[in-house]
């Protein structure tokens, strides 16, 4: 999936109307829409073709994530910005997260923790919760199974808990690629190093396949076909690396 | 759930409902004596009074709280002095296959010989429809309006803490006080009829006092003996003085509750008002004093929720199978709120109260939570565990906007806080005030009236004045002004043969016994149905306001806005029933469905329309004068009606086919809300709900989005946030596997059904077919 806006597809919902300019029999447009592409698309009726992904102003943001705020005073609710990775758009987001912090709402960023230092630096005092991705401790394995390093993704961890940022540690637990014992062990030893916050477990996020019909929609082969759904042996497993090292956990996202 | 409650619930749960001709029976052998030899009150008083005297009394093995409105359970009355059944009405109601009622040979023979000879021609429906104004029946018989009166006595009753604090003998004693200041001889004629109806109610508690006694005489000392003479105690103390004691509280107003329904059918027949209020004082005073548990009480109250089941509906008359309607009688009862001097009304008894909804699982009563921003969380989550158990209740009232509604109708702020809801989701000032429902109007229909000049699409009559061709309407606004003029005409006739009826109640069929219990009645020596009582309303309920504002949001973006089409191909498409093999047809269908704002989603052009549509309903209404001195006023419920009102509207413009239904309450169009529950809240709250007499809003969750402690958690923020923004009522479907299956089956129907997946909730119809499995199989792991 990209930061360009993408096309999707369900010939289901086709009702032959041509507006489209014939865009919903032709799939290989589909993975690399050009503009002319995206315009047909949004001429469609029907949502048999759907653009995925549309440009807001950090305004437009502030207005639709505020629209709720009565519901976020009852829930203790408010606003994430998660992605793709947020820290990638880093001006949007700190003009975004400023705007929502002047209405009053409860700020996350769910974050893989990529992104340039002065940006962490800055947001740190701006934010109530970030909510940070550990995929992987070791650096040649971050790099073969994200293409990035994780240098700058663990420095800018510590640095945001050194300006008392609060962080929540989340780990997406994927067999066979960062399930084994010294990926778990070597996570667990550093959150300890951290200081993990009893209010503020240690997300165990199991893998799953729900993104699977997406990239169906979109003309793109499933990527993770080889990839299994943990079961509840490994969620155990993996508990115990954090329970071992004095760290509370919770499976899944947020209730 | 105690072996007793269980065996008396199962017996409940399991009677079939079935009529019996004897009520009939006793109230035309009393006309036949007395009618014209008295005034009418006094007629309809002794035909109460022969009633309560004469009626078979019922007193089941076990039972803890007494009195049956029939000869047994699950037996309902029949009422011919408002609907005479014919023979053909009860063989239907017999044979067939929705809300069946058994009906006997022997009790069609007395209706043949004995009750259709004196009542035909002459019960308050014959009456009415004798000579009813050919533009009214047209209207009428096209599904452009309902009217209530037709079947039942005017209705919505809900009673304050009067029966509490005062016996039938001191009601009496100022009935009499009342009497013996008045001269005129209509009032003093009412005040007698009142005072009879007095000493019947009290005889008729005697006589289930006797038949204990009798009971007991004939049993072994022991348990079963003692249970008998406490009955009997009971109902020698109450409704004829004020009861001391939990029991005798609960055992009190179910007989009030039972007097009223005997002495008419009124809609939406009895609620007991703030019941956990009410009952707190007894209740805590009994834990105190030794003589109850939590769970004597709880028991207490089950068994009194069995008597209420025990009552389906009395059945309608010159219905078809088609629309067999419902067994519920509507009582529904209040928790929460406020109390009058503006504290808050919750209490422990509450929380017994929620249980013993959730253990039985009944049909009726139901129940609703009435939250004030007083109202402690920990009552809004109990409701909320229990709505999520699927049964649909309780629903969800904010007690400060409906206090808002009564100040802006003219109550004071102590009787607003006193009032509460009824029926469905009716506002209204509880013990205080007669508030008459007159029927659901059409508004979907209206519009196709406007796009046809007048003429029913359907039928090719006409049933409205000429408001022009649509296809020259040069401005959305004509053609709104066109719609607005064919509801003020169509309400013009509803109002005024609501009038008539109103006055053929009022006159031949005041309500004695009730009159005693609604304030100022007595003071004002007047019935209930005449104006009696302290606060008179009368509220038409308006239905399809998402289909209607959805409708307008088509032609105004899709014909005036964009012109993406002509009005002519509009109409077109709509005599095709929508027709989609024509390509123009299918388009304008999508761009209806998927390319114009509709209600439901926040978004601020189609909130527009709807909060104009509400206004223009609010407007025609409000403030027209009713016979008994009253105002209406525009409620927007629809309880089932927007089914029957869809089976009769064309196709309308927002894409709905004839026949289907329209939306229901103030929801959003089906399937039209697409921004989650948030976001259809936000709709909603752009209407200005404190100046209806009730606004419905219903959210469809499956199981899995509201499970672990969280899920009542946040369905109680849901509420409060809606509340917050001036909401007046919500009620959730956690729906089964049944509506899943369907949901995957036509997934158009079912756009805004949100499900849980994995650790996020996602719309069912944007899975793919594996995961909507998947969830299926989960949810049917849920149940049983």
């Amino acid at each position: 999936m990209s930061f360009d806006p993408e096309l999707q597809r369900r010939v289901d919902r086709c009702i032959r109307c041509g507006l489209c300019d014939g865009l919903v029999d032709r799939p290989e447009s589909l993975a690399k829409p050009g503009i002319a592409d995206i315009e047909h698309a949004k001429n469609c009726p029907t949502g048999a073709l759907e653009v995925i992904g549309r440009n807001l102003t950090p305004e437009e943001a502030t207005r639709l994530a505020c629209a709720d705020e009565a519901f976020y005073r009852e829930s203790g609710g408010g606003v994430t910005f998660t992605g793709g990775e947020p820290l990638a758009q880093g001006a949007f987001l700190l003009d975004a997260v400023r705007l929502c912090k002047a209405e009053g709402i409860h700020v996350a960023v769910d974050s893989s923790g990529f992104g340039p230092e002065e940006l962490v630096r800055e947001l740190a005092p701006l934010v109530d919760l970030v909510l940070f991705d550990i995929k992987c401790v070791d650096p040649d394995r971050h790099m073969e199974l994200t293409g990035v390093p994780n240098e700058g993704i663990l420095q800018n961890l510590f640095l945001l808990a050194s300006l008392g940022a609060r962080v929540q540690l989340s780990i997406p637990l994927i067999p066979a690629l960062n399930d084994d014992e010294y990926n778990l062990r070597e996570t667990a030893r550093m959150a300890a190093e951290l200081g993990v916050d009893p209010d503020l477990p240690v997300r165990i996020l199991p893998y799953h396949d729900a993104a699977r019909s997406k990239y169906g929609m979109r003309g793109q082969a499933y990527p993770c076909e080889s990839i299994r759904i943990p079961d509840p042996i490994d969620l155990d497993r993996a508990v115990r690396f954090f329970s071992e090292a004095g760290i509370a956990t919770t499976i899944g996202g947020l209730a | 759930m105690t072996e007793r409650i269980a065996r008396l619930r199962k017996e409940s749960f399991e009677a079939r409902p079935s009529v019996s001709a004897e009520r009939a029976r006793i109230v035309t052998e009393t006309y036949r004596r007395h009618e014209g030899q008295v005034p009418v009150p006094v007629l309809r008083a002794l035909a109460f009074k022969e009633l309560c005297e004469r009626k078979t009394i019922y007193l089941g093995e076990g039972e803890l709280i007494v009195g049956e409105r029939g000869p047994a359970p699950k037996v309902t009355p029949t009422y011919p002095e408002l609907t005479c059944h014919s023979v053909e009405d009860l063989q239907i109601l017999r044979s067939r296959p929705m809300t069946r009622y058994a009906v006997d040979d022997g009790t069609i023979d007395i209706y043949r010989n004995e009750i259709i000879p004196f009542w035909r021609g002459k019960s308050i429906r014959d009456r009415a429809f004798a000579d009813l104004p050919a533009e009214w029946t047209a209207l009428y018989e096209a599904g452009v309006f309902t009217e209530f009166m037709e079947q039942r006595a005017p209705g919505h009753t809900a009673l304050d803490g009067l029966l509490y604090a005062k016996g039938l003998r001191a009601i009496k004693a100022e009935v009499q006080a009342a009497l013996s200041t008045l001269d005129d001889a209509d009032g003093r004629a009412e005040l007698e009829a009142m005072a009879i109806c007095c000493d019947a109610a009290m005889r008729f508690s005697e006589r289930h006092a006797e038949l204990a006694e009798a009971r007991a005489a004939e049993e072994p000392d022991g348990s079963g003996k003692a249970e008998l003479l406490a009955i009997a105690e009971t109902c020698r103390r109450v409704p004829a003085e004020a009861p001391r004691t939990f029991r005798e509280a609960v055992q009190a107003y179910w007989f009030v509750h039972l007097g009223t329904i005997t002495e008419l059918n009124g809609w939406d027949s009895m609620s007991p008002g703030h019941f956990d209020q009410h009952l707190a004082s007894f209740y805590e005073r009994d834990l105190r004093e030794g003589r109850l548990t939590r769970e004597t009480a709880k028991e207490l109250l089950c068994a009194f929720w069995i008597k209420v089941n025990n009552t389906p509906a009395p059945p309608k008359v010159g219905v078809t199978a088609a629309e067999s309607g419902t067994y519920n009688d509507f009582t529904n009862i209040n928790l929460g709120g406020l109390k009058p001097d503006g504290s808050d009304g919750s209490s422990e008894l509450t929380l017994v109260i929620l249980e013993v909804l959730d253990e039985l699982r009944l049909l009726q009563p139901q129940a609703n939570l009435q939250i004030s921003s007083r109202t402690p969380g920990k009552f809004v989550e109990a409701a909320a565990r229990v709505a999520r158990n699927g049964a649909g209740y309780p629903s969800f009232f904010n007690a400060d906007e409906i206090i808002q509604a009564q100040l802006g109708m003219g109550k004071s702020l102590v009787d607003a806080r006193g009032g509460g809801t009824s029926g469905c989701v009716e506002t209204g000032c509880f013990g205080k005030e007669a508030y008459l429902l007159h029927g659901y109007l059409n508004g979907p229909k209206l519009l196709d009236l406007a796009l046809n000049n007048g003429v029913d699409p359907q039928s090719g009559k006409r049933l409205g004045p000429a408001t022009g061709e649509a296809a020259e309407f040069s401005s959305f606004d004509e053609l709104y002004a066109a719609w607005e003029a064919q509801l003020d005409y169509t309400l013009d006739w509803k109002v005024r043969i609501d009038n008539e009826l109103a006055r053929l109640y009022g006159q031949s069929m005041p309500a004695p016994f009730l009159s005693l219990y609604i304030a100022d009645c007595i003071k004002n020596g007047r019935d209930y149905y005449r104006g009696g009582a302290h606060y008179n309303t009368d509220y038409i309920q308006c239905v399809g306001l998402g289909t209607l504002s959805n409708s307008f949001s088509v032609i105004k973006t899709q014909l005036f806005d964009t012109k993406n089409a002509v009005m002519s191909e509009l109409l077109e498409a709509l005599r095709s029933d929508w027709d989609e093999n024509q390509p123009r047809v299918a388009l304008l269908r999508a761009l209806s469905r998927n390319r114009t704002p509709l209600f439901g989603n926040d978004d601020e052009q189609a909130d527009a329309l709807a909060v104009r549509v509400y206004e223009s309903f609010i407007s025609a209404i409000e403030g027209r004068q009713s016979w008994r001195g009253g105002i209406y006023h525009a409620d927007f419920l629809s309880t089932t009606c927007h089914v029957y009102f869809g089976g009769k509207t064309a196709a309308t413009p927002d894409g709905r086919r004839a026949g289907e239904p329209l939306s229901d309450g103030t929801s959003p169009g089906q399937g039209c809300d697409r921004n989650g529950p948030t976001a259809a809240m936000r709709s909603l709250a752009r209407l200005d709900q404190a100046r209806s007499g009730g606004t419905l809003l219903n959210q469809r969750f499956t199981p899995g989005a509201l499970v672990g402690d969280q899920g009542p958690r946040k369905l109680a923020a849901l509420v409060r946030g809606y509340f917050a923004q001036g909401g007046h009522h919500v009620q959730f479907n956690v729906v089964d596997e049944a509506t899943l299956r369907a949901a995957k089956a036509r997934p158009e129907d079912y756009r805004d059904l949100l499900v849980r997946v994995a650790g996020y909730s996602d719309y069912f119809v944007d899975l793919d077919e594996r995961h909507q499995d998947e969830i299926i199989s989960r949810t049917a792991h849920d149940g049983f």
